[in-house]
């Protein structure tokens, strides 16, 4: 199998995996918006599987790249027979793909982000109204703000 | 990411109102948003919130609002109650018992020294004493008669305002969506609708609410149209009731159907109490009027007007409308001069269904040396000779009782109770003595009719000749004491059946804080995971798109 080929076949089973991701992105923004950790934690898991294999597979593409044209940076587009052979099919998957999960990414992203924000107002309230909002110092004094951290592993 | 902020500002909203009465959980009812055909497959676009939901339970609910108000309706009435029971208790304010007590010990010390002018100023002392006591008492109850329907009036003011309220948020639902905290302020007024009167509700397809006062079948709020109530009666006595719309409401529950029960009833309400109180005061003015106006002071007036007035002197005196009825039998009268020499003696057989007031006067201005005569109502009766005194006897009829002659007291029941005033003026006219008119002698030192006065302390003078004062009014502060138990037993009895109500309910539409607190880690913990996996797909993507 040539060099050409077997890049062909590494970013076409790339592309596989980024539509898997696009499927567990959606997932995981169902999970997270209804609260089901129990989900939250399959998608991640299973996230981490295919992040694990994205990561290996472009190892792969740099070296076959390296090879094919000396250089790691080298885009595809610039390779020869890119725009007929299967090669060229792969690269068009992956142009298809992405962008979409760069889109659901941006989605979660911007859901986190403003989610994050609604925790600590959140707990604020929460602390206040179970009175955790005070402490004592070693001297007596009342002081606000400084808060229990609530990490989940006590 | 607007169903993420809408569960994340529920969640928020439950903690914060965590202590706000009537608040009702809330939780987001998440359904997946339409999914879109790309290359690839079919393809989600998240998820979206259908709503926001209370979490209610309708017929705990009613089971609560019906605790509720038997609860307020129980608690209306032991409060008034607990109050009646102080005020006649051992310890009470009127100082009833001692009062009484007080009285008949004194009729004893002027047995002991029927000539003494300090024993009879004392004795006048503990008669005022005792008829202050029993004024006071009664015009406590009658306050008391006044501050309930005060309090009935306040009441319905706020039901009336409570429903108008209940019929503008049925107009706001009406014309818009269902929103949880409009919910909520109906629940929360019809919840004291219930404490009020006691209602109904019914939660229409169109989220309005339909009240109607419990066991009465009467709408007090219909869609956005709300029905007020209205008070009759007066401050005090008679009946106090409601009406709507013309219709007199029955039986009402919760604090008002409490404070009418209190202010109407005859059996255990204020009523049964001023009535008791009343027949207590006049058994002891009868019974004491009667002994005293029989006997005769260290000194004899000259003339003697009654205390009772008689608006109709010609009418017969079972038929006259006298306090006490008097009955067949034979008054006795006698004269004697100044230096307390008799001078004659008559008697006058009374017939109370055919003598009036007007005969009964002819019938002794008859008598030798008797002048008598009805003025304003008023039996008077006076030694023909000014210079002249007379003296009673024996009254086997209770006419000189019913009319006010010669009494140790003047008024006819508790709100009326005096001591002569006569008596006042001329302490030595209270009757510590008999007159003999056999043998035609008063002596100053003569206390058999004192001691007769005392002895009805002690005599089952009360209550058809079952009780002794004592008796009689322990027996009243029995029964009120039985009341006030009675309400306190089915208040308590009711708190608890409202506070398992309660907890029923506040495991369903309660806001528990380790609850909320627990799904604020699990939200934070999911999505500090996904943003650092995101992080990590961002820069991948970065690279590749790099290259394409």
């Amino acid at each position: 199998m040539s060099a050409s080929s077997t890049l062909a076949d590494v970013l076409d089973r790339e592309a596989d995996l980024y539509e898997d991701l696009l499927g567990l992105l959606h997932e995981e923004e169902v999970a997270l918006i209804a609260g089901n950790t129990r989900s939250v934690g399959e998608c991640l898991a299973r996230t981490e599987t295919v992040v694990l294999q994205l990561r290996l597979l472009e190892n792969s593409r740099e070296t076959l790249v390296s090879k094919l044209t000396g250089r790691r940076d080298t885009r595809l587009g610039e390779l020869p027979g890119t725009a007929t052979d299967s090669l060229g099919r792969a690269r068009t998957r992956l142009v298809t793909t992405l962008p979409l999960v760069d889109v659901m990414n941006r989605r979660v992203t911007a859901l986190l982000q403003r989610a994050l924000r609604l925790f600590d107002t959140t707990l604020d309230l929460i602390r206040e109204a179970a009175g955790l909002d005070h402490q004592y110092t070693a001297g007596g004094a009342l002081t606000r703000g400084t808060r229990p951290v609530i990490d989940g592993r006590a | 990411m607007g169903a993420a902020q809408l569960a994340q500002a529920t969640v928020g909203n439950n903690a914060a109102n965590a202590s706000t009465p009537g608040y009702s959980r809330r939780r987001v009812n998440l359904v997946e948003a339409p999914s879109v055909r790309l290359s690839g497959g079919i393809f989600g676009t998240g998820v979206q919130a259908a709503n926001v939901v209370r979490l209610r339970n309708a017929l705990i609910d009613t089971q609560r609002r019906a605790d509720s108000q038997e609860l307020n309706y129980s608690q209306a009435q032991s409060s008034i109650l607990e109050q009646v029971d102080s005020l006649l208790g051992p310890t009470g304010d009127s100082g009833l018992g001692n009062a009484l007590n007080g009285l008949f010990s004194a009729f004893g010390d002027l047995a002991s020294h029927p000539e003494d002018a300090a024993t009879r100023q004392a004795l006048l002392g503990q008669g005022q004493g005792f008829a202050d006591a029993v004024r006071q008492t009664r015009d406590r109850l009658v306050s008391m008669e006044s501050d309930g329907f005060a309090s009935v009036s306040d009441r319905v003011a706020e039901v009336n305002s409570t429903a108008q309220r209940l019929a503008d948020i049925n107009s706001q639902t009406l014309a818009g969506q269902p929103d949880p905290s409009l919910q909520d302020e109906q629940d929360r007024l019809v919840d004291r609708l219930s404490e009020l009167i006691g209602v109904r509700a019914t939660t229409r397809a169109d989220g309005t609410v339909q009240v109607v006062v419990d066991g009465t079948g009467i709408q007090l709020v219909d869609g956005a149209r709300a029905t007020a109530l209205t008070v009759s009666g007066t401050p005090t006595g008679g009946t106090v009731s409601l009406s709507v719309g013309g219709a007199t409401l029955g039986n009402p529950r919760g604090e008002i159907g409490g404070l009418l029960h209190m202010r109407n009833s005859s059996v255990d309400g204020l009523p049964a109490a001023i009535s008791k109180l009343d027949t207590l005061a006049s058994g002891v003015i009868a019974a004491v009027n009667r002994v005293h106006a029989s006997g005769s002071g260290l000194t004899l007036a000259q003339s003697v007007t009654g205390s009772v007035t008689v608006s109709n002197p010609a009418a017969t005196l079972a038929t006259a409308g006298l306090w006490l009825t008097p009955v067949a039998g034979t008054l006795n009268i006698g004269v004697f001069d100044a230096s307390g020499n008799f001078v004659s003696s008559g008697s006058v057989s009374v017939d109370p269904s055919t003598m009036s007031l007007n005969g009964l006067a002819t019938a002794l201005d008859a008598l030798p040396n008797i002048d008598a005569s009805v003025s304003g109502g008023k039996l008077v009766i006076s030694a023909a000779n000014a210079a002249n005194r007379i003296a009673f006897g024996p009254d086997g009829s209770d006419s000189l009782v019913a009319l006010g002659v010669n009494g140790f007291f003047t008024g006819t029941d508790a709100a009326s109770i005096q001591v002569s005033s006569t008596l006042q003026a001329t302490p030595n006219l209270i009757a510590a003595a008999q007159a003999n008119f056999t043998a035609g002698t008063i002596s100053p030192g003569d206390n058999r009719n004192a001691l007769a006065l005392a002895a009805l302390g002690t005599s089952r003078i009360l209550a058809g000749g079952t009780q002794t004062p004592d008796e009689a009014l322990g027996a009243f502060g029995a029964d009120v004491g039985t009341w006030a138990r009675s309400a306190s037993t089915r208040t308590s009895t009711q708190q608890a059946l409202l506070d398992a109500a309660n907890a029923q309910l506040q495991q369903t539409s309660g806001v528990n804080l380790d609850e909320e607190l627990a799904d604020m880690v699990k939200y934070q913990h999911a999505y500090e995971a996904s943003a650092k996996y995101i992080s990590t797909v961002n820069s991948m993507i970065d690279s590749l798109m790099g290259i394409l």
